[in-house]
């Protein structure tokens, strides 16, 4: 999958699990930017996440992330390798 | 230099307070100094794990010994005295050093956040020293991050007459709700605690409330005192409370309430947690939940009550998770004058379910809470209890309720600032000094028996 | 940096010169008698605690005292000097504070043992409405060695009374409010309320001198202030828990300790009010045969002749107290 793809189907699992219409992510977003995002909604995000691209973490690379960007990059990667 | 003059005040305030652990604190920050930089060189990823552990295994296993050692001994003890048999085992004579529970948890975020190459290992021994000493937090916290504080400590602080002013009310507002509301309210919930089983239930009722304000005013006003001698000094160290008792769920009180230690506690008990768990769906969320704030509880002290304690408020969390609603914060809108009937009765529930807990927090055995629960369940709870029962003065007692609610209305309308008394919006300096002095004048007479600071024991 | 650093000065200098000024006064008054030795520790002020005079002139005082006087207002019914009289070798000192606790008394107590004065004889008078109130506590207003406390709060506390009674203001400034009692205790026995001359002793007890006549004795009865009891006994609630029981064998040891001559007395009050019989039961155990019980309904209480007003009875009460209890032979 392209990048914009992955960032729109991960956009629409936020707006589902966040219940939240307005959700509109980049690169950048931290959670800090979205209000419903926190360490209890985080971990409900990487479950639906893993679900739907049928992928799996490690706790590693999900504590590394900083940002939605490297949220990103390492789906693309796993995806590629999968 | 300033670092030096920093870490010097630091040892001394601490040697003044207790000379008898300064070794001790000097030796783990040699030690958390030197793993520090070791984990941060060394390529090979088995020898970083190891020296990880080496860092946790110190610093938990510094406050299990002094903290924990004589509650499981006498735990073991007595589980097995409940069997018939009698293990010759004893508790040893350990004292707690001062701060232990604070300074701790800044070395292992320390080195958990080099280990994960978020930060980089200070080079430089007195900035790291000073880091985990710095004297407006050591003996109770906030319990600042290593990525917030050594970067400040890095730089030259340069004096700044609105930070410095900023900070000087700080401390006023500290000293305000810790000397006219906290003490006060402690010399009634002492009275209470006391003689619970001789007063009315609505009078246990009553101490309970008062308890949980003069936790509140106690922590969050000594919070402000060392936030705000951070300012005068130039620093900005982390917040600890943003007007807790306005929060409508359990989940936003946490958000709240102590906020260095569950941020702490959410990003190195919580999440790895619930990602180990995250297979078993709702039920892992709540069973990290419940060991986190168990955690939490512990954390206080060696004492079942604080383990219950944890425990209920992780078990709080279930119906919001089960629920769903998790994620759907309630906001109150900025600028509101009041809250909605709603969002009131939200507040109340909250403020309750926390005061439950605390009758547990505040009692020396779970024997007492109980049976101060089973006393406060009763009919004499439509009984008018005397206010002498609280204090001699029953006047005292009617003056500082009008404190407690002029605080609470205070903060309500000042929730969008960083603290209660952060009125440098107001135009008229007489009008702010006006303010001031009449905080200095309740403070002077209301100053008393001097109470230490509660969570100077954890 | 500089501004800031004026700017608190000013913010500061003003408050500091105010409190100078006043402070200047209070020092020059001393209405507590903190700060100089004095001749006279008699109670002059209504706001002065009794218990806290009474500590400084035993303070000042050389005398080597064996004997002790404790308890509430009521207690200053109590001659000490006649005291002396009928226990021959007793060196009396009236050490009552005014709505004494239990607590009180045993700090008194534990400071004079630890001072190295020896309990020889005590009396102890207990009030049942009074004694245990405040879950027997101390008063926090006494002298900073008996409450333990630091002696710069207790000059602050006094200090800061000053301003924060409109009447203690208006004595600061050299008004009278009128209603100072200004007495004068006696020098050496601290009988707070005369100095003890023989026709003081003489008159003691003397019930002509001291009653009231019937007319005044109606018109209080009108007024409510003796009021109408009723017929029926009838107790106070429990009111004796831990801390007490605590202060109370405490009290006990030093009795132990020094094989005192004690005698404890509940007063005769107006109210008629028993203990509870469970704090009876306490009291009991815990003083045995020297514990005498004059509250309730009695000869002395049934009679509004023997009262002052609805909280006082006359010192010949106690004089009558004394010379039925204190008898020769008993001193041990």
């Amino acid at each position: 999958m392209a990048n914009t793809e992955i960032l729109k189907k991960v956009n629409d699992i936020f707006i589902d699990i966040l219940d939240n219409e307005e959700i509109n992510l980049n690169d950048n977003t931290t959670a800090d930017d979205i209000e419903e995002w926190d360490s209890l909604s985080h971990i409900q995000l990487v479950v639906a996440i893993e679900k739907y691209f049928k992928i799996r973490f490690t706790s590693k690379e999900i504590q590394s992330w900083g940002n939605v960007g490297d949220m990103l990059a390492t789906i693309e990667a796993k995806l590629k390798s999968a | 230099m300033q670092n030096l003059l920093l870490l010097l005040a630091g040892y001394i305030f601490y040697a003044w307070a207790d000379f008898r652990f300064l070794s001790y604190l000097v030796g783990i920050s040699l030690l958390n100094f030197y793993l520090g930089m070791y984990i941060e060189k060394t390529t090979n990823a088995t020898a970083k794990k190891w020296l990880l552990y080496a860092g946790l295994l110190q610093g938990i296993g510094g406050l299990m010994y002094f903290k924990y050692f004589n509650f499981f001994i006498s735990s073991f003890k007595s589980a097995f005295q409940s069997l018939g048999i009698n293990l010759n085992v004893h508790t040893l004579n350990i004292i707690i050093p001062l701060g232990i529970s604070f300074f701790t948890f800044r070395t292992i975020s320390y080195v958990i956040e080099i280990y994960k190459e978020k930060i980089t290992a200070s080079r430089d021994w007195v900035v790291f020293f000073t880091y985990v000493s710095f004297f407006p937090c050591i003996l109770s916290g906030p319990i600042d991050r290593p990525q917030k504080l050594i970067p400040q400590l890095e730089k030259e602080r340069v004096f700044n007459n609105s930070q410095a002013t900023d900070g000087l009310r700080q401390i006023l507002w500290g000293l305000f709700k810790k000397i006219v509301i906290a003490d006060n309210c402690a010399s009634f919930t002492n009275n209470v605690f006391d003689n619970f089983h001789t007063i009315p239930a609505s009078a246990l009722l009553i101490g309970a409330f008062f308890y949980t304000i003069q936790l509140y005013a106690d922590f969050s006003g000594y919070t402000d005192m060392a936030i705000g001698i951070a300012r005068l000094i130039g620093f900005n160290i982390t917040r600890n409370f943003n007007y807790p008792f306005y929060s409508q769920n359990i989940a936003e009180y946490w958000r709240k309430w102590h906020m260095s230690l569950t941020s702490w506690l959410t990003d190195y008990v919580f999440t790895p947690l619930s990602i180990a768990l995250r297979d078993y769906g709702k039920a892992g969320i709540i069973i990290a939940i419940i060991i986190n704030f168990t955690i939490c509880g512990i954390w206080h002290g060696a004492n079942w009550t604080y383990v219950l304690f944890g425990f209920l408020h992780g078990c709080y969390f279930i119906p919001i998770i089960l629920r769903g609603t998790l994620n759907k914060k309630k906001r109150i809108v900025k600028g509101q004058l009041l809250p909605s009937p709603v969002e009131f009765v939200n507040m109340v529930a909250t403020f309750l379910l926390v005061m439950f807990t605390l009758v547990i927090f505040r009692s020396e055995s779970i024997g007492q809470a109980f049976q101060y629960f089973g006393s406060m369940f009763s009919m004499s709870i439509f009984t008018v209890p005397s206010l002498s029962i609280f204090d001699i003065h029953g006047s005292k007692v009617i003056i500082i309720a009008f404190f407690i609610f002029l605080m609470l209305i205070a903060e309500w309308l000042q929730r969008e600032k960083e603290y209660g008394l952060q009125i440098s919006n107001v135009k008229r300096s007489f009008l702010r000094w006006g303010i001031y002095y009449g905080l200095i004048v309740l403070i002077l007479v209301f100053i008393d028996k001097q109470e230490t600071f509660i969570y100077l024991q954890f | 940096m500089k501004i800031f650093l004026k700017k608190l000065g000013f913010f500061f200098l003003y408050p500091i010169i105010i409190i100078a000024v006043f402070a200047f006064f209070y020092v020059k008054n001393d209405p507590f008698l903190d700060f100089k030795t004095y001749n006279d520790y008699s109670w002059k002020y209504n706001f002065q605690s009794l218990g806290d005079l009474s500590t400084k002139k035993l303070f000042h005082s050389s005398a080597k005292y064996n004997s002790f006087v404790f308890g509430s207002s009521r207690a200053t019914s109590i001659y000490a000097c006649y005291l002396q009289q009928k226990i021959p070798g007793s060196k009396f000192f009236h050490y009552a504070n005014w709505r004494e606790t239990i607590g009180g008394m045993y700090a008194r107590m534990r400071m004079l043992d630890s001072l190295g004065y020896p309990l020889e004889n005590v009396i102890l008078y207990l009030d049942a409405d009074n004694s245990f109130a405040n879950y027997g506590k101390p008063k926090t207003n006494d002298h900073y060695l008996l409450n333990n406390e630091s002696k710069y709060l207790y000059y602050y506390n006094h200090f800061r009374f000053m301003f924060t009674d409109a009447n203690a203001m208006k004595i600061l400034l050299g008004y009278s409010v009128g209603d100072e009692p200004n007495w004068t205790s006696d020098p050496v026995t601290n009988d707070p309320t005369h100095i003890c001359t023989d026709s003081i002793l003489k008159h003691y007890g003397d019930t002509d001198l001291e009653r009231k006549d019937s007319l005044q004795i109606d018109s209080l009865k009108k007024d409510g202030t003796l009021y109408k009891r009723g017929n029926k006994q009838e107790y106070l609630e429990p009111q004796i828990y831990p801390y007490a029981e605590d202060i109370l064998a405490k009290i006990k040891q030093l009795f132990v300790k020094h094989h005192t001559n004690y005698y404890v007395v509940i007063t005769p009050l107006y109210d008629q009010m028993k203990f509870s019989p469970r704090d009876m039961q306490i009291l009991k155990k815990v003083f045995d045969d020297r514990l005498y019980d004059f509250s309730g309904h009695n000869a002395i209480t049934n009679n509004e002749y023997n009262y002052i007003e609805g909280v006082h009875f006359w010192p010949y009460v106690s004089k009558q107290i004394i010379d039925s209890i204190v008898k020769p032979g008993m001193v041990r």
